[in-house]
């Protein structure tokens, strides 16, 4: 049935007011000069204050001043870029059989005086059910779905991206698309944690021994990390960190900025203050999960980032420490990201085309279901998918 | 040896489409691909040991993913093939067809035969440039330009032929007097519609 969208419009309108309300109250030019000012181990003790009372997450600095800006570096004429992407089929409720079908986009683009490209994609058929379950220490098998799904899947095109960097041509990076920080790793059960983790330690320290450095692109992120920072230094000491306007403690100004910075995202924040193809300082995440991003070897992979003004946008870049922390690395990876947006008209082409090599249409995905009922039937069993799912598909009147 | 320049990617009695092949050496600049030329002769095996032979009447490059469309990627100084160079990646999604008209096939005997054929070349099979002795050979006899008239090329049947028989005048090394044989062939075959014919013998130069 049609949606009824007469008694949306008036909501809409309001949203329509509350964005133009909000651009118009100057506090973000009053952010960009605070951040401009930072003192970063003047934040930092702000930030150690207020850890425990902080529910959400803060922007730590880095040997750079929090409110720096770094220009675009030189770019190398001849690089080469290695992306993935995956897609997946996720095992379907109302089906009589468990998969999860699996598709990786690898792509390696190699520019200057040999440009080449490699496109390719490579994909997986799980059924069986150490496949679709992650088993820990104590053999307790958990069920491949959901966020466990999204997660196994970024561990495979990680994986994935680290055996296509091995064909790299020198200088190269390797680009992925979403954050290094896996997330949901951080809610899932900490024997989950516990399989997982060297799963992610290892791949990255296999790009440090190749001497790729790896680092993932955020286009038109939601992070609010470092506006975060911004709060934590104006209303650090006072607990509430939530409705400043009421607080006694603090400066009613600062407490004022504090609440108008609350709906803001670092992106905002990012775009009146660097120029095209500029950086932003360096900065840490500080999720939890941070502390565990350490191989075998000991070597410690967390996570830093910066922002870029792509010539078109704000993206988040994220990189392991030994990438952030090494000039050349960081250097490569901020003039070549910068240069994939030039040449991609806003986004990295090696990460569009590797989202194309990984997409599984609508038209795979019924191949998929015909090949699977078809080979049920040679073995002798009848394909039935629930009644629910039925009605949805006959929806008789 | 003739030289491999596709492969046949849909097939019917009439005609066939076939991707352009280019060979890809590491050491080559990207560029264009290119289709065969418009009128140009192409052959192609037949399982039982003959081959059948085809005029070029259409050629495009479109996205391997008829859902992309190509954007605009001039700019300052990369202009034509200095694109292909900044972004690599356009020869993996792209792709160039032609389709091909059937006007005849050797039969495995060896005898040319300038009429449909009876089969039409397998799909997947390989498609070959002609050589210019063969060219000669086949366009001995004109009967086959019937065949150019009406097809299902968006190319009007008199300009395909003009391109034909241009290819052919070429590869008979400006032989006139085939030439005169040619225009007064296609003279009688566009009696009745004067501006075709009109175009026809406009485009023979």
């Amino acid at each position: 049935m049609p949606l009824h969208v007469d008694n949306l419009a008036e909501a809409i309108q309001a949203l329509a007011q509350q964005t133009a309300q909000r651009s118009r109250s100057g506090h973000l030019e009053r952010a960009r000069a605070l951040l401009r000012a930072l003192n970063g181990p003047a934040l930092q003790a702000k930030i150690d204050q207020v850890r425990d009372r902080v529910p959400w997450l803060v922007a730590r600095p880095t040997a750079e001043p929090p409110g720096a800006t770094f220009s675009l570096p030189p770019t190398p004429q001849d690089h080469t870029v290695v992306a993935t992407d995956g897609s997946h089929m996720a095992p379907d409720r109302h089906s009589p059989v468990r998969f999860i079908v699996l598709n990786i986009g690898r792509v390696r683009i190699r520019y200057g005086t040999k440009p080449r490209a490699h496109l390719t994609s490579r994909g997986a058929f799980w059924y069986r059910e150490e496949d679709l379950h992650v088993e820990d220490r104590a053999g307790v098998q958990h069920p491949i779905e959901s966020a466990l799904l999204g997660t196994i899947m970024a561990l495979e095109e990680l994986e994935a991206l680290a055996e296509e960097a091995l064909h790299a041509d020198d200088p190269a990076i390797a680009l992925r698309d979403g954050s290094l920080i896996f997330w949901h790793l951080q809610n899932e059960d900490p024997n989950v944690q516990e399989v997982l983790l060297p799963r992610i330690t290892r791949t990255l320290r296999r790009f440090h021994d190749m001497g790729i450095p790896v680092a993932s692109y955020i286009s038109y992120p939601g992070a609010r990390d470092v506006i975060n920072s911004l709060r934590v230094w104006l209303c650090g000491p006072c607990a509430r960190l939530g409705d400043c306007s009421q607080c006694q403690e603090c400066d009613p100004e600062d407490g004022a900025l504090c609440t108008q910075l609350r709906p803001v995202r670092d992106r905002d924040l990012f775009i009146g203050y660097l120029n095209p193809g500029q950086r932003s300082a360096i900065f840490e995440s500080s999720s939890a999960l941070q502390e565990k991003y350490r191989d075998q070897g000991g070597m410690d992979h967390r996570i830093q980032f910066f922002y870029v003004h792509t010539g078109v946008e704000i993206a988040r870049i994220e990189a392991p420490r030994w990438v952030m922390e090494t000039p050349e690395y960081r250097n490569r990876v901020h003039a070549l990201v910068v240069d994939q947006c030039r040449r991609g008209g806003g986004y990295p082409p090696a990460l569009q085309e590797a989202h194309e090599q990984a997409v599984i249409t609508t038209e795979d995905r019924r191949i998929i279901e015909v090949m699977i009922e078809q080979a049920l039937a040679r073995a002798g069993i009848p394909y039935i998918r629930s009644m629910k799912d039925r009605s949805k598909r006959v929806r008789g009147i | 040896m003739t030289e491999r320049i596709g492969e046949i990617i849909s097939t019917t009695s009439l005609n066939f489409t076939a991707q352009r092949l280019v060979p890809r050496t590491e050491e080559e600049m990207p560029g264009p691909v290119q289709p065969p030329d418009l009128g140009s002769l192409v052959w192609v095996r037949l399982p039982d040991g003959g081959r059948v032979f085809a005029v070029v009447a259409y050629g495009t490059t479109e996205g391997v993913d008829r859902g992309r469309l190509a954007v605009v990627r001039t700019h300052d100084d990369i202009v034509d093939e200095r694109v292909y160079h900044e972004h690599p990646q356009l020869a993996d999604v792209l792709r160039t067809e032609f389709l091909a008209v059937l006007v005849g096939y050797e039969d495995k005997e060896g005898r040319l035969h300038r009429h449909l054929p009876p089969q039409p070349p397998p799909l997947h099979y390989a498609v070959y440039a002609t050589e210019d002795s063969e060219m000669r050979k086949f366009s001995e006899d004109l009967r086959y330009l019937r065949l150019l008239l009406n097809t299902d090329s968006p190319v009007p049947g008199e300009q395909l032929l003009a391109a034909h028989v241009r290819t052919l005048y070429r590869a008979r090394e400006q032989d006139d007097v085939w030439l005169s044989q040619a225009a007064r062939y296609i003279a009688n075959l566009l009696k009745r519609d004067y501006d075709r014919l009109r175009a026809a013998i406009e485009a023979l130069e």
